[in-house]
């Protein structure tokens, strides 16, 4: 039950009591009056009662009406008294059989009357039987006059009794009302409250695993529960708490970095392990000093963190780096400082975090002479190098590239490259591939080497090779390059190339000319449906003049011959020497085979005319094979026109030399000519 | 002399036997007992430690001849029993009721009866030398008939209701229930003659003289069951009047009416000795006690130790109004 109710039942209960007590009291009071009233009436009735039975037996003796008169009065004033209301306070059957003798009375005595006024036998024993009756009755009459004394008495006593209980139990039924309510009030409010008195102070002494456990169905035991959920939640969150102090504690020990939180007071609250590895302390030993007694005998260290811890808690961050002895002598440091403020904004203290950057300072300067050294020799590299930034922009640029490109250093830097050495046709590809690069790092010119063409400051471009190296930065890719002028060699290589395919005895193309002039003949000829014809020719006898008259005659001859035979033939038709005495010739938009064969017979007449040899004239022939392939007639490969003349040749040295012969190929018929 | 002695004997074996001697209680079941009823019902015997045993009986008189002849150590009788008694043998320890009105005077209207003057020379049916026939005895004298002039004939008192519907008698004395029985039987020709308060039965508890100085430890807690019966039926007369129901089986109505007939009070009065005094004076003028011998000196009801007080008194002064 809800002690409010409780309550509140206690006083309703206590306002009935006192009620019921008042109410009792005045009706017992009443009744005990009543009571004493009825006890009086009873006495003079025991009394009129006696005096009706004295006049009773008078009457029987003497017969006299005084004696009849006085009875009946008596008789009247006892029923008057019978009929009086006080007297039926007591009305039990005592009272009722008083009143119902005291109606039959009369009868009798008028009977008794009648039988005395006669004297014969039987009205005698008449007079005997009803003066019997009447004196038993009046007996009676006494008796139940008695005994209805006897009623008001008890009624009396009783209401006495009742009113005394009421007197007397009122109060003790108040008291234990009373005494009811103080113990409802004990064990329901101030036992539970004393209880979560208890509770609380053992909380707040930090006793988070007290629990009341009230299982009351009433408010306290509703604020026991909640309470108990409080401390539950308040548990659990402290040892959240102190599982996430012991994951900081783990973290912070763990870590490479001096961490101390210090109040405003300037006193150390807080520092992790790191403090043995680099100070050789007991963090335990800086809690609760102030930054003046720890670092007393330090001065300088003092020196040189006060300005920045009062800065620090003045509400600043602070970033400064100091030079602090440590037991392994003199380590340079970074911190920084970070004011702790309330929710007000007011500052609580600061958060200090120290790095020992000796090491980072050691390497920053190995690094600064390395950067030094290669910039050195990148400025005087024999190539030109470029860096340039994500965006394409020039960051680097030595000697080298403002002598290849004409650019100097300071009209470079910021500038992009596409705009300084791209020729215009190519920049939207370099653009592209410039951009595929920078995310990627990847591109055809990566870690390659290729050829370029790159534009000079005076406009003219220059054949460059480009090596480009790619670095990955956070934003994207940079490239580094080196670009080499390669005009001389390119000039070089064009040189070699043409010596490679020119017969050097004679100045005419060679085999290797020939073989790709004649694929490329056969082609055009495809095209033009013109006639073509191979030529090929050899020096009648050529191995018995290199025997006889030496190898040096045999190259004039050859030489001579060259001539000649190119002397016969038009610019546009080609000559070439394939080995030794072997030449061919290669005619092409020819209408007809008569073409070709006069060519040949030209070349035959022209051959024939003696040559001046050291003074002495040298004759030669010439045997030329003509293979004719007709605008008509179906393609063919080289090999296998080459093999036609060949046959060609040798049909002429069969019919005696210094002629020619020709077959013609594929749908025209072979047929002879000389 | 040796029958006395032979009681005594035997009394003296059932006194020295066991306290909880088991003691026999002769009743006849009527309004007139109905406290004995009560206490019974309501376990008061058994609480005073009595192993009490109603013996039932029809009439009064039966019930103190079981008393005389051994049957019972006790027995519910009107007072009329004990002032006709022979040898003064019985005392009376205590009135149980008394009623001015169980006893009624009934005739037929069939007779020519009207009132009680036209019962000369009619036949009145009644149980002589009973109480009813005091009684009847009593209304003649004072309606100034002479009772010799009526044919007053004696019954067993269950056969009166019979003898009167089969025009046997022209009216009878008798008691209830019995008399609630005889005016059903007859219905309308019934009539119940007025009685002006001739005589006050009183319904006593009757034990043989001797007796209380035998087992009067038992005869105490008797009386102090009825009078707990007493204070019962006066919180309760509801309860009391269902246990009348019960013991007579009769209707909630026929109960009331008895109930009102009767005045239960545990008590000796004043009264009850000066109507044992009329009644001997009425038994030896009526000659009923003939051979017995003649009353000793002093008041009649007294002097032979017919009602004996001491107990009740005791138990409780204030029932008692008698004086010695």
């Amino acid at each position: 039950m809800r002690i409010r109710l409780q309550l509140q039942a206690a006083i309703v209960l206590s306002v009935l009591v006192s009620l019921g007590t008042v109410w009792i009291v005045a009706a017992t009071d009443r009744a005990e009056d009543g009571a004493s009233r009825t006890q009086a009436q009873a006495q003079l009735m025991a009394h009129e009662v006696t005096g009706l039975l004295v006049l009773t037996q008078e009457y029987a003796r003497h017969a006299e009406p005084r004696a009849a008169g006085q009875w009946q009065a008596r008789m009247q004033a006892i029923q008057a008294a019978l009929a009086d209301e006080h007297a039926s306070f007591a009305d039990g059957p005592a009272f009722q059989e008083l009143k119902a003798v005291a109606d039959a009375l009369p009868p009798l005595f008028d009977t008794l009357q009648l039988a005395s006024a006669q004297s014969d036998a039987f009205s005698e024993r008449r007079k005997e039987m009803v003066l019997d009756r009447l004196l038993t009755n009046t007996q009676a009459m006494s008796d139940y006059a008695y005994q209805w004394h006897q009623d008001a008495v008890q009624e009396r006593l009783e209401a006495s009794s009742r009113f005394r209980l009421a007197a007397l139990g009122g109060p003790l039924l108040m008291l234990l009302v009373v005494i009811g309510s103080a113990l409802v009030v004990r064990m329901r409010v101030l036992k539970p409250m004393q209880a979560l008195e208890r509770a609380t102070q053992a909380v707040a002494s930090g006793d988070l695993a007290t629990r009341l456990n009230n299982p009351a169905k009433d408010e306290l035991g509703d604020l026991a529960r909640h309470f108990d959920r409080m401390t539950a939640s308040l548990a659990g969150s402290g040892e959240q708490l102190r599982q996430s102090e012991a994951q900081l504690r783990a973290v912070t020990d763990n870590v490479p970095v001096l961490i101390t939180y210090v109040d405003r007071d300037q006193v150390y609250r807080f520092a992790n392990a790191h403090h043995r590895v680099v100070f050789g302390v007991e963090p335990e030993r800086l809690l609760g000093r102030s930054l003046q007694q720890f670092w007393a005998d330090d001065k300088a260290a003092y020196a040189q963190m006060r300005p920045p811890a009062e800065a620090a808690l003045r509400g600043e961050s602070v970033v400064f780096e100091s030079l602090r002895g440590t037991p392994r002598g003199p380590r340079h440091f970074q911190s920084v400082y970070l004011p702790d403020l309330d929710e007000r904004g007011q500052v609580r203290g600061f958060y200090a975090m120290t790095t020992d950057v000796t090491e980072r300072k050691q390497v920053a300067a190995a690094q600064a002479i390395s950067e030094e050294r290669v910039r050195n020799i990148l400025r005087h590299a024999p190539d030109a190098f470029v860096s340039l930034d994500i965006h394409g922009r020039i960051t680097r640029w030595n000697r080298q590239a403002e002598a290849t490109f004409g650019w100097r250093e300071a009209e470079v830097l910021g500038r992009t490259m596409h705009e300084l050495l791209i020729p215009e046709r190519h920049r939207a590809a370099h653009l592209a591939g410039f951009e595929r690069f920078r995310e990627t790092g990847e591109g055809p010119v990566v870690n390659q080497r290729i050829e370029i063409t790159a534009l000079h400051r005076d406009g003219h471009e220059i054949p460059v090779e480009l090596s480009v190296g790619a670095v990955r930065e956070p934003e994207g890719h940079v490239a580094n390059a080196f670009l080499r002028d390669i005009s001389d060699r390119l000039a070089a290589k064009q040189q070699l190339q043409a010596l490679a395919r020119v017969d050097v005895l004679t100045g005419l193309p060679n085999r290797l000319q020939f073989n790709e002039r004649l694929p490329e003949a056969l082609a055009r000829r495809q095209r033009s449906r013109a006639a073509l014809a191979l030529l090929f020719l050899d020096v009648d006898h050529f191995k018995s003049i290199n025997d006889s008259r030496g190898h040096a005659a045999g190259d004039a001859v050859l030489v001579q011959f060259a001539s000649t035979v190119s002397a016969c033939v038009r610019k546009t038709d080609s000559v070439a020497r394939l080995a030794g005495d072997e030449f061919v010739v290669l005619l092409e938009g020819l209408h007809n085979d008569a073409e070709p064969q006069a060519v040949a017979r030209k070349i035959v007449q022209a051959v024939n005319r003696p040559m001046q040899f050291e003074g002495a004239l040298l004759q030669v022939s010439t045997s030329i094979g003509i293979a004719y392939l007709a605008p008509e007639a179906l393609p063919v490969e080289a090999a296998a026109l080459l093999a036609r003349a060949d046959e060609a040749l040798y049909a002429a040295k069969r019919g005696g030399r210094n002629g020619f012969r020709m077959l013609a190929l594929a749908a025209s018929s072979a047929e002879d000519a000389s | 002399m040796k029958r006395a002695l032979v009681g005594m004997l035997a009394a003296w074996l059932l006194a020295g036997s066991a306290v909880a001697a088991p003691l026999v209680l002769a009743m006849s079941r009527g309004s007139v007992t109905l406290p004995v009823q009560v206490a019974q019902d309501e376990g008061y015997f058994e609480a005073e430690g009595l192993q009490l045993k109603l013996l039932p009986c029809n009439s009064g008189r039966e019930c103190a001849e079981a008393v005389r002849s051994g049957q019972a150590d006790l027995a519910t009788a009107s007072e009329l029993i004990v002032a006709l008694s022979e040898r003064y043998d019985l005392s009376i320890l205590a009135t149980i009721s008394a009623s001015s009105h169980q006893i009624k005077l009934i005739a037929r209207r069939s007779a020519g009866i009207q009132a009680v003057r036209d019962l000369a020379g009619k036949r009145v049916g009644t149980v002589t030398g009973s109480s009813a026939h005091y009684f009847v005895d009593s209304l003649l004298l004072f309606n100034g008939i002479d009772p010799a002039g009526v044919k007053v004939q004696n019954f067993d008192p269950t056969q009166l209701p019979q003898a009167l519907s089969v025009h046997e008698l022209d009216a009878v004395a008798i008691w209830e229930p019995l008399a609630s029985l005889t005016l059903k039987q007859l219905g309308s020709d019934a009539l119940v003659l007025p009685s002006p308060r001739v005589y006050t039965q009183y319904f006593n508890i009757v034990a043989p003289q001797g007796l209380m100085e035998r087992r009067g430890p038992d005869m105490r807690r008797v009386l102090h069951a009825l009078l707990r019966a007493e204070r019962f039926m006066a919180r309760h007369p509801d309860e009391a009047r269902r246990a009348m129901q019960r013991m007579l089986d009769i209707d909630a109505a026929q109960a009331d009416a008895y109930y009102r007939e009767q005045d239960y009070r545990v008590r000796l009065d004043q009264a009850l000795a000066a109507t044992i005094s009329a009644q001997i004076r009425w038994g030896m003028a009526a000659g009923l006690l003939k051979g017995r011998p003649a009353p000793p000196p002093g008041d009649p009801a007294l002097a032979p130790r017919l009602i004996v007080p001491e107990l009740l008194r005791t138990l409780s002064p204030a029932a008692v109004t008698l004086v010695n």
